[in-house]
């Protein structure tokens, strides 16, 4: 796995230089400079070290969340919206239930990681029972999510505060502290869920069976592992973990719920999951090569290139990762890792 | 006279759905999954308007040159897929990121903001050409996919393409030239949308589109004449959607007026799926042909 990890960041970084040098030949601009400043404003001090890693935390949780159900063979490209759940679900439970903060903060997480999974579980259960694509079901789900939390940033939930549609802020007692602002301790629960993800996916009968499945459904099916219960399961874990980045968006970063809050963090997240090869202790280290691009080419703006770099990007690193698995370069080192 | 106005105005969105469904349906058929078009989509649009302002201002040539660059997309679709055998869900998930970034990243960097001021000449029932195209090809790809010995092969290539490759077919090329005439439509659509609906490229302009048609290729169980009906019906949802907004219709929030259509495709695909009716489906969609 150190291999291939070494051999993906590589290819990465030189994609991310190619396309640099594309980019200061074709508008100009001095390549040292771009350079400079990319990497200054994600890992050249401590405070931007920080915001790189707060950047990668939803990011991070939701990769988590997607590649549960990659592993099982369901493309859940609904993260987004799982997210949006997660977060409505806590405003909700932190604004109005008026809890004692740390039965508050509990309670938001369980609840967020229930209501998202459940979201992700629908889905799922129109696979299972009747093969409905899951793509188009979990897409299309994305606008609903949308639109209810539009609905409430407008209307019921909309005290009039700021100029643009947003709930007023949790309580204070409510929030998730800082490890180092901005860095909040969402961090380290997205490190216990690598943790966690991993020990579900590769320690337990469960995430046998859900692999099992992914793998070859008609061989899992043969071997008495009722798949459609998989299906369903593996999602609600999936979305449920989507739904915990929603939450620590709230909890640690906005404090509130406002439009945009998901921040195209579920759709990296299936690139992330892509790069990582859907193994869990590769995660971290996709989320923050994601992370790094994301803030790098935030920075980048200041010299007049826009920030749709960082999608196109991020659609080229990830094509590029693919094709040396294609023309066979990994396979070797890809053995090497399937005994751990 | 003002609900034949109406009915016109609603049905000149028609193309954008149309065409684009149309293409997805071409390369599913020959059995490659096109994830991309929302990207594809929103490059054409970009290729587009780039094409009015750096070629003379010809609304046609802009629209041909939608149509290529989706084309040229739908040929790095077929070479990453057919050629390198790459899975084509995760190819097709990159792509759209890489077309739906590059188009704003190039409109940002390339051009001025762009207002389209020409508008499509001929008319019939005040609506444009392209529309009749829209219907030409749906006829045609309908008689094409029924009659002839092209689209046999085609369906084929989707059902069997190991019985395919031994009747002395060549199956990646079939796939190669139905992914790639496929992508150009849906360059098309997205040009069409940016040219003559929006007349300007804004960001996030195909707005789930792209996604629509895809889902309107299952809901057209893999028929012709089920995708053509089903991008009828889903054009007049959006039409309804937004003239419920525009009259401010206030029994449902306008928050939920704009999901009518994709609410729609939830149960749509929902209520089909329960009713057992999802057979259609190319037997080796998604499935890469090896000739070992």
């Amino acid at each position: 796995m150190v291999r291939s990890a070494f051999y993906i960041t590589g290819i990465i970084a030189l994609t991310v230089s190619a396309i640099f040098l594309l980019t200061s030949l074709s508008l100009g601009i001095d390549l040292v400079e771009i350079f400079a400043l990319f990497l200054g404003s994600t890992v050249g001090s401590l405070d931007s070290i920080l915001q790189t890693l707060a950047r990668a935390t939803p990011i991070l949780i939701s990769t988590l969340g997607l590649l549960v159900a990659f592993n099982g063979g369901i493309w859940n490209i609904g993260g987004e919206g799982q997210i949006v759940v997660g977060a409505i679900v806590t405003v909700g439970t932190c604004l109005f239930l008026g809890l004692p903060p740390p039965l508050a903060i509990v309670l938001s997480l369980a609840g967020s990681f229930l209501a998202s999974g459940i979201y992700g579980a629908f889905a799922a259960f129109l696979k299972a029972r009747w093969d409905v694509n899951e793509v188009v079901i979990t897409m299309m789900q994305n606008f609903v999510a949308f639109a209810i939390l539009q609905y409430l940033i407008d209307g019921p939930w909309n005290w009039g505060v700021g100029l643009y549609p947003r709930t007023t802020m949790i309580p204070p007692e409510t929030r998730l502290s800082f490890i180092m602002s901005p860095l909040n301790s969402m961090f380290l629960i997205a490190l216990a869920l690598v943790a966690a993800t991993y020990i579900l996916l590769n320690r337990t009968v469960l995430g046998y069976e859900i692999r099992a499945t992914g793998a070859n459904k008609m061989a899992a099916l043969t071997n008495g592992i009722d798949t459609e219960r998989l299906t369903v399961l593996s999602m609600l874990l999936s979305g449920g973990i989507c739904g915990l980045a929603g939450s620590g968006l709230v909890l640690g970063t906005f404090f509130r719920a406002q439009a945009g809050i998901s921040g195209n963090y579920g759709f990296y997240a299936i690139a992330s999951a892509f790069i990582a090869g859907n193994r869990a202790l590769l995660a971290p280290l996709s989320s923050l090569l994601i992370a790094l691009i994301y803030e790098g080419t935030l920075s980048l703006v200041a010299l007049g290139i826009p920030h749709r770099l960082s999608e196109a990007m991020v659609g080229i690193v990830f094509l590029v990762v693919l094709l040396p698995k294609a023309a066979g370069w990994l396979r070797e080192v890809n053995e090497s890792d399937a005994a751990d | 006279m003002r609900v034949m106005q109406q009915i016109s105005s609603i049905l000149s969105f028609f193309p954008v759905i149309g065409l684009a469904a149309l293409g997805g349906f071409l390369s599913q058929k020959s059995g490659v999954w096109n994830l991309s078009l929302e990207g594809i989509m929103a490059f054409g649009a970009f290729s587009g308007v780039f094409a009015y302002h750096y070629f003379g201002g010809s609304i046609w040539v802009s629209l041909l040159f939608g149509f290529l660059m989706g084309f040229v997309i739908g040929m790095l679709l077929s070479a990453l897929t057919i050629r390198l055998s790459l899975d084509q869900v995760v190819v097709g998930f990159g792509l759209w990121f890489l077309t739906e970034g590059l188009a704003g990243f190039l409109y940002n960097t390339l051009l001025p903001s762009v207002k389209v001021k020409e508008t499509m000449g001929f008319r019939i029932f005040s609506l444009d050409s392209v529309f009749y195209l829209t219907l030409l090809s749906f006829g045609l790809i309908h008689v094409v996919m029924k009659n002839t010995k092209q689209g046999l092969t085609v369906v084929a290539v989707g059902e069997n393409p190991r019985a395919a490759d031994v009747a002395g077919i060549d199956v990646s090329k079939v796939r190669w030239i139905c992914t790639s005439l496929g992508s150009g439509f849906v360059g098309l659509a997205g040009a069409y949308l940016s040219l003559v609906i929006l007349q300007g490229f804004t960001y996030n302009l195909v707005a789930g589109y792209g996604w629509t048609a895809f889902a309107l290729i299952l809901f057209g169980r893999w028929k012709t004449s089920g995708v053509f009906w089903g991008s009828l019906f889903f054009t007049f949802l959006i039409g309804a959607q937004t003239r419920l907004q525009v009259a401010g219709f206030t029994f449902i929030p306008p928050e939920f007026v704009v999901i009518i259509p994709h609410l729609g495709v939830i149960v749509a695909l929902a209520t089909a799926g329960a009713m057992g009716k999802k057979a259609g489906m190319p037997s080796a969609l998604g499935v890469h042909y090896d000739r070992e």
